[in-house]
């Protein structure tokens, strides 16, 4: 886990310092400490701080990440507190390997993997103290994690040992970063892929390490194809995902005859194989597949079954004979239809994971079909949940038979670009989900602008726009439109003042069969919701130095409670001020303290915006598919350093204020923490 | 249990559903409909959304072309339906119908009907050749079997899980003149009569054979890389379909359904066009020497 210092790790720095007695490198641990639960921080005189970070070339200067892709620049910033303690001293960084701090107490070493430590000169400002510790040198690893656990430490004695007066970003229970490894390319195990069948609908296409004899037990990883594929066609994920470590099993899907026949067979393909495992395919996987750790991935009809055979357990109309459905730790749907509805094709309390083909002639996304409308089964998901929308991918892009991409549309992607990306998207979430690697969940919410890994398409028709919403215990909601309809009332039940003009509320359900731009359909585009579905937000047109703010609840005015403000948007489709001018839409995020104190960072400082729609025809007249949502999260760090003298303990309200024209959705906004 | 009993003439028919599956199409002689979503452009996103319409003048279901039928010793349930009713006996057919009904798409396609049954259908038809396991109950239905796999039709765009009697009644009435496929007696008695030693199945697999396509191959997994196999994949692509079972073994799936516990009859049944597909397979426990299904016809 990482530990990300509780928000505004200077604080808790500052504060360290003041009641932390100095003590020797060679301190035991104290009895005290030794009872503490794990996490806790037990290195007594060492500062636990935030020190990873990413440089920016402008203001703020730096934002709190901890994943950085293998290849790529890994920075540090000191944090004010840390600047004010050490200006003029000359200081040692270190990049190690992470250690909880049981094993830096029984060795307090520092080996940076770079060949040495960096040197620098503690200087007043900010910027001056944002360095870069690695161009891109330090090797991600050659094990079967996507993460390379790193601490950083700033070595403040220069004694080469973590010591008292120390700062370090790690140790405790998880690494201060994380170097990932080229998420697109292939794992370190060779793979074995072998094809049998135990009768009608129980044919399976099963991938894993070859050496798996060597292996403790895996995660399993079930495919389930969609209606005209073929359980053959997921060569892409099964050896991908197989390579890292994972079992995969693609089967045949009984999609035909509808999404309860094809939810039965992923049920019944997973039954067989935890039930038979000591026999199928000689034996190989006895004992090797760990039942406590399965993810579901369905396309199309399968995508739906997937969900509804979660579903189905959930609600006790199937009862499992060799998983329990806390077993099932993901679940994610590739373009996925919705022929059941708001009560039947859902995945709840897990998470989820959806996909979504810009490009998509099939399950389309158009107005008028609401079983077409992927996005329903997202927003219904009420767990930690993922969407991953790109422009230009087709229907059959996301499988690898040799038929059509089934797409339409400008700027098509090959179904080599598409499987790059969702090989880049299904690793971290099979890492995350399934390994325990929480690190890696940057990499489903941070933007592409500003976090780009290797192996990646070049393409400039590939936009991936991403939405991510952490389980309820991680976020406070501010307003999601669920409840308080009125539109000066956030859902939260605080004030919400908007300056913005042509504001409505209400379910994000396009409320006609066309994207055609018409006056009287003010949620035009909108597809997360159909009949019986209740996501709801707010559209308005927007112009500069228009703002929308909302009031904080009382628990989220301790700001140091959190790490990011988050929201999600979209541009809305064929809307004049959207087509005006094509591109990322921009905006400040600002915070207001109880002194009136602002504190503000624009969005594309972070490298984040708001994508236009994906720009194609039919479905009405006009340009632009459906509104594809965005999230956006702000480094609470990086926002607060615009006015240093913010109160963060006495925040009011979240202030969103736009710097262009534009005809925008909103939803979402609460504030979070990172794992 | 008895011994297991494979009637000659039902494996008569698989061997001709099987060829014929892959010949040559018969010029489609229908007015153009939905297209394939293959074949989707700009513009058809309402068409493909809905489904089309199958409710046109036109029968989509042009010719019957063989029929069997086959009874079990043990039922299976029949979930292309919403009852989900117990499969005791029924039709194994193959038919030729419009293909631009049987295109795949993820959303609701035209559902195939006998009757009042719906048809399970074992492969696509993308080339406007269906395969499918029909089921008819006498003892339950009080009709003769043979009457209800004399009219077909396409119903409107649906899943077939959610359609009931009163559904598929509703969708009979609907449909305008001329869009039920009644069997007339020479069609049926041909249907009928088709058999592996027919001249007209030696002259199907003659055509196969012509353009490189072993029938047998097509109970292999696309995997398989001899010649014939590849062949039947390129046949396949040529359906722009996926092989979602290929026809014949599909068919036979269907068949060795395993709440009916009859795979033996399937490994009985795949001697003939291709052992190996079944050797090659890992299916522990399965009985191989007996089944409880019996075809008869």
């Amino acid at each position: 886990m990482i530990h990300k210092q509780p928000s505004l790790g200077w604080l808790a720095c500052a504060a360290l310092a003041l009641v932390c007695p100095a003590a020797t490198s060679q301190q035991a641990l104290p009895a005290s400490a030794q009872a503490l639960p794990p996490g806790a921080r037990q290195i007594a005189g060492v500062h636990y701080v935030e020190l990873a970070a990413r440089a920016l070339p402008t203001a703020p200067w730096a934002e709190r990440v901890d994943a950085f892709w293998e290849g790529y620049s890994l920075s540090l910033a000191l944090d004010e507190a840390q600047i004010a303690r050490l200006a003029g001293l000359q200081v040692d960084f270190y990049v190690v390997d992470h250690k909880d701090d049981a094993q830096w107490l029984a060795n307090r070493a520092l080996v940076d993997l770079r060949g040495g430590p960096s040197t620098h000169l503690v200087q007043a400002g900010f910027a001056a103290n944002v360095v870069e510790l690695d161009p891109g040198n330090i090797f991600g690893g050659d094990g079967e994690r996507l993460s390379r656990g790193l601490d950083i430490v700033v070595d403040v004695d220069r004694d080469g040992t973590l010591s008292s007066g120390d700062c370090i970003d790690g140790a405790g229970r998880a690494p201060g970063a994380g170097l990932l490894k080229t998420a697109p390319l292939n794992g370190p195990y060779q793979v074995v892929e072998q094809i049998y069948s135990a009768g009608t609908w129980l044919g399976q296409d099963v991938y894993y390490p070859a050496n798996i004899a060597q292996l403790g037990p895996r995660p399993l990883v079930v495919v389930s194809h969609g209606n005209g594929h073929n359980y053959q066609w997921y060569d892409h994920i099964g050896f991908h995902l197989a390579s890292w470590g994972c079992i995969v099993m693609s089967h045949t899907n009984n999609t035909v005859p509808g999404i309860v026949s094809a939810s039965t067979t992923t049920l019944s393909n997973t039954e067989y194989l935890l039930a038979n495992q000591a026999t199928v395919l000689g034996g190989v996987l006895a004992g090797k597949i760990d039942r406590t750790r399965i993810a579901w991935i369905g396309h199309s009809r399968g995508g739906e079954g997937v969900a509804h055979a979660h579903n189905r357990i959930r609600t006790g109309a199937y009862a499992p004979v060799n998983f329990q459905l806390s077993d099932i730790k993901l679940v994610s749907s590739i373009a996925p239809t919705d022929f059941l509805g708001p009560t039947s094709s859902l995945a709840l309390g897990v998470a989820y994971s959806l996909w979504t083909g810009g490009a998509d002639a099939d399950v389309n996304g158009c107005a008028d079909c609401d079983l077409c409308q992927t996005f329903q089964l997202h927003e219904r998901a009420n767990f930690e949940r993922y969407s991953i929308s790109l422009h230009g991918a087709g229907h059959g892009a996301f499988h690898n038979g040799s038929a059509s991409t089934v797409a339409t549309g400008p700027c098509q992607l090959s179904r080599t670009d598409t499987h790059l990306v969702m090989k880049a998207y299904f690793l971290p979430m099979v890492k995350h989900h399934l390994f325990g690697e929480p690190i890696v969940e940057e990499c489903l919410w941070r933007h592409w602008n500003g976090f780009r890994g290797f192996s990646l398409p070049s393409t400039p028709c590939l936009v991936v726009d991403l939405m991510f919403r952490p389980p309820a215990s991680r976020r406070l909601v501010v307003d999601d439109f669920q409840t308080n309809p009125a539109t000066n009332l956030t859902s939260s039940g605080t004030s919400l003042v908007a300056t913005v003009t042509g504001l409505v509320e209400g379910v994000f359900n396009d409320n006609d069969t066309v994207f055609t731009d018409l006056a009287g359909d003010p949620m035009n585009g909108m597809t997360l919701a159909g009949p019986g579905d209740v996501s709801a937000g707010i559209v308005f047109d927007s112009a500069p130095g228009q703002r929308l703010s909302f009031e904080l609840p009382a628990a989220g005015r301790d700001l140091r409670r959190y790490t990011h403000v988050s929201l999600r948007a979209a541009q809305a489709t064929r809307d004049p001020l959207t087509t005006a001018v094509l591109g990322e839409h921009d905006m400040e995020v600002a915070l207001l303290d109880g002194a009136g104190r602002r504190a503000v960072v624009r969005a594309s400082a972070l490298s984040m915006g708001i994508s236009e729609p994906y720009q194609r025809t039919a479905c009405g007249t006009g340009t632009g598919w459906a509104n594809e949502f965005e999230t956006i999260r702000v480094d609470l760090e990086a926002l607060l350093r615009s006015e240093p003298a913010f109160d963060a303990t006495d925040a009011r309200s979240i202030e969103l204020e736009f710097v262009s024209n534009g005809r925008i959705g909103l939803d979402e906004v609460a504030l979070e923490v990172d794992p | 249990m008895k011994k297991a009993l494979f009637h000659v003439p039902a494996a008569c028919l698989l061997v001709a559903a099987a060829t014929w599956a892959v010949r040559e199409p018969a010029p489609v002689r229908l007015p153009e409909r939905q297209p394939a979503p293959d074949a989707a452009q700009d513009g058809d996103a309402r068409k493909i959304a809905d489904g089309g319409s199958a409710l046109e003048a036109a029968p989509g279901v042009l010719r019957l072309v063989a029929a069997a039928p086959f009874t079990l010793q043990k039922p299976y349930d029949h979930v292309w339906r919403l009852e989900t009713p117990q499969v005791w006996s029924g039709w194994l057919v193959a038919l030729e119908a419009d293909p631009a009904l049987c295109a795949p798409r993820q959303t609701a396609e035209p559902v195939l009907v006998a009757g009042l049954q719906t048809a399970a259908r074992v492969n696509h038809g993308v080339l406007g050749r269906v395969v499918a396991v029909l089921p008819c109950d006498e003892r339950l239905a009080g009709a003769p079997c043979a009457e209800l796999a004399r009219s077909w039709w396409w119903s409107a765009p649906a899943l077939p899980e959610q359609l009931d009697e009163a559904a598929l009644e509703a969708a009979r009435s609907a449909l305008p003149p001329g869009a039920i496929h009644a069997v007339g007696e020479a069609e049926w008695s041909a249907a009928r009569a088709r058999r592996r030693g027919d001249r007209s199945a030696r002259r199907d697999g003659a055509v196969a054979r012509r353009r490189g396509v072993d029938p047998r191959a097509r109970a292999r997994g696309p995997r398989d890389g001899s010649r014939p196999a590849r062949a039947a994949r390129r046949a396949l692509s040529e359906e722009g379909a996926a092989p979602l079972a290929a026809p014949l073994s599909g068919l036979l799936d269907e068949v060795r359904d395993p709440g009916i516990e009859a795979r033996g009859i399937a490994g009985r049944a795949l001697v003939g066009f291709g052992r190996r597909a079944v050797a090659r397979q890992d299916r522990p426990s399965e009985p191989r020497a007996e089944s409880p299904l019996a075809v008869v016809g």
